[in-house]
């Protein structure tokens, strides 16, 4: 089951002692997003689809690190500002015509006003986590992986981040720098949440790990 | 450094979006202060014509938000236009499509706006009519014909009329408060004569199908004209009183304008339509010329009397425009699906029931 109380406990659990390149992350990607968003909006969604890729793929490393039993080769891996450019070197031209096909489409379905984009943004939501952890996976596919990752659980997912409202509230009265440690928060409780899809998918056997390979 | 690629990219996204956040935040920052100029430009050399040219009625139907959204366009398009308003000029009224309150190619209180602002103006020198309609309701054509004369009678300034591809019936009357009319030589003009109704007897019909459809009325003639019941001797004379009537009103105002004799009119005016050349040769145009010609024949005209010798007549155009944004777009397909009729004959504005000068 769909269990968000879960994902924020495991989120605050990997982030606790942790919280340096998160934030600095998180530094960069606002930084970045509140510059292009005063450009156009396709050029915005770029920015973002690259950069969460990229931070996506520290926690998703950070995830490893920290489940990882003690003395084995990944439990020594340290999580540097190297991690964030790794994932972005890998995956940048992946991450950016996936933000692209992922903008198309939901602007296409946000013609039939509004409701139905905000259901479609859900849909495609999973797919730069699939795209962070699968380096070789076209945009394309990781768009149809989100489709059937997220059947029957996008209002959770609109629960989960209607769950950080009051923090969002808080962080904008502190002029949008409580949003440097809200959005480590945010990400890494999704990542737990994508782990836990992806799970339960293959569970339902909805998904097999061959429709993860390119 | 292990990851350098990454980090090149990484730079890169950054300057993109810090060149094109700079850049439109310039953009803005510019665009604000160019704006404020122009409008304060706008308003000290006009000051006196906007008072009255956005009245509330004028766009009391719509909502308030569309409002100030049309107030706004129709500042920016009319602002070039508003430049030129200090010299003498001649507004170009455009009378495009069929006469009723409101359609697509023709609004009532546009042109009656447009007559008024024309008659307040101490720098216009006259109106020139083009027309390019087939007419349409009696009480419109009548009402834009009234007020030209009255914009004659109090600012004795010249009215004049050009006939485009078609100036008949209504158009031909609205035509008539001209002092000259000219024509291109493939108008077709005339059809003077009244629509008063139309009667459709279905009841043969309805007796086949086996429909029995009653409307209970008080009054003898209050069903008259509906389809489920026959018109008699009575109410035909009642239909033809009023086309009768209003003919009379059409050939008097024609006769008037055409300094011809009622008996003379009556002879031309059986209905038909006459091509340019045959409404010359009956006196119903004055002259059979092209649209420039036109023009230029009415600042030759214009220039002889003393008051304007000097100062040459520019023409101002002026033309309706059906405001069509995609709300509108979606107000018109709901209204399809709920009254189809009423978008079909959308084009003619809402005629049902009401006497028409109409060449059909």
């Amino acid at each position: 089951m769909f269990n968000r109380v879960q994902y924020k406990k495991d989120a605050l659990a990997t982030l606790k002692d942790n919280w340096n390149i998160p934030c600095l992350l998180a530094i960069v990607y606002l930084i970045l997003t509140a510059l292009s968003t005063t450009g156009t909006s396709i050029l915005c969604a770029c920015v973002s689809g690259i950069i969460c890729v990229g931070m996506t793929f520290t926690f998703m490393k950070m995830i490893v690190v920290s489940h990882a039993l003690a003395g084995t080769e990944e439990a020594a891996e340290k999580i540097s500002f190297n991690t964030f450019l790794e994932g972005i070197e890998s995956r940048w031209l992946t991450a950016l015509l996936g933000s692209l096909w992922n903008l198309l489409w939901v602007s296409l379905w946000s013609l039939l006003f509004v409701i139905p984009g905000i259901v479609k943004a859900y849909s495609y939501s999973m797919m730069f986590y699939v795209i962070a952890e699968n380096p070789k996976i076209g945009a394309m596919k990781a768009m149809d992986i989100s489709k059937v990752l997220t059947q029957g659980h996008k209002a959770n997912l609109f629960m989960m981040d209607l769950s950080f409202l009051g923090w969002a509230f808080l962080s904008m009265l502190s002029c949008g720098i409580g949003f440097i440690w809200l959005l480590p928060y945010m990400v890494m409780a999704k990542t737990y949440a994508y782990y836990d899809l992806k799970r339960m998918a293959f569970a339902q056997g909805k998904l097999t790990p061959a429709d993860f390979e390119a | 450094m292990k990851h350098k690629k990454g980090l090149i990219i990484l730079i890169t996204i950054a300057v993109v979006s810090v060149i094109f956040g700079s850049h439109s935040i310039y953009k803005k920052i510019h665009e604000g202060i160019h704006f404020a100029k122009e409008e304060a430009e706008v308003t000290e050399t006009f000051s006196e014509d906007f008072s009255d040219e956005f009245d509330e009625e004028d766009f009391a139907s719509g909502d308030k938000f569309s409002r100030i959204i049309s107030k706004s366009l129709s500042k920016n398009k009319d602002s070039s236009i508003k430049r030129n308003l200090k010299k003498p000029y001649v507004a170009v009224i455009y009378i495009t499509g069929v006469i009723s309150e409101e359609n697509k190619t023709y609004n009532q209180k546009w042109l009656l706006k447009k007559i008024k602002n024309a008659k307040n103006d101490p720098n216009n020198r006259g109106i020139l009519l083009k027309i390019d309609s087939p007419g349409g309701t009696v009480y419109e054509s009548d009402e834009a014909y009234l007020s030209l004369m009255e914009y004659k009678e109090a600012t004795k300034r010249p009215v004049f009329a050009y006939f485009g591809s078609l100036a008949a019936s209504g158009g031909y009357y609205i035509g008539c408060s001209a002092d000259k009319i000219f024509a291109n030589r493939n108008t077709l003009t005339g059809s003077i004569g009244v629509i008063a109704g139309g009667s459709l007897d279905a009841t043969g019909l309805l007796d086949k199908i086996g429909v029995k459809m009653t409307t209970i009325t008080a009054g003898r003639n209050k069903n008259m004209g509906n389809y489920n019941a026959p018109l008699t001797e009575e109410q035909r004379a009642i239909m033809q009183s009023i086309a009768d009537e209003a003919y009379e009103q059409f050939t008097g105002i024609v006769a008037d304008s055409r300094k011809m004799s009622i008996s003379e009119i009556k002879k031309l005016a059986d209905g038909r339509i006459y091509t340019a050349a045959q409404a010359q040769k009956n006196g119903l145009v004055d002259e059979i010329c092209s649209f420039e010609n036109a023009k230029e024949s009415i600042k030759k005209s214009l220039s002889e009397s003393e008051e304007n010798s000097k100062k040459e007549v520019n023409f101002i155009e002026y033309k309706y425009q059906f405001e069509e944004n995609w709300m509108s777009f979606l107000y018109g397909a709901a209204s399809f699906a709920k009254n189809p009729e009423a978008s079909i004959y959308g084009l003619l504005g809402n005629t049902a029931g009401k006497c028409l000068y109409l060449y059909q």
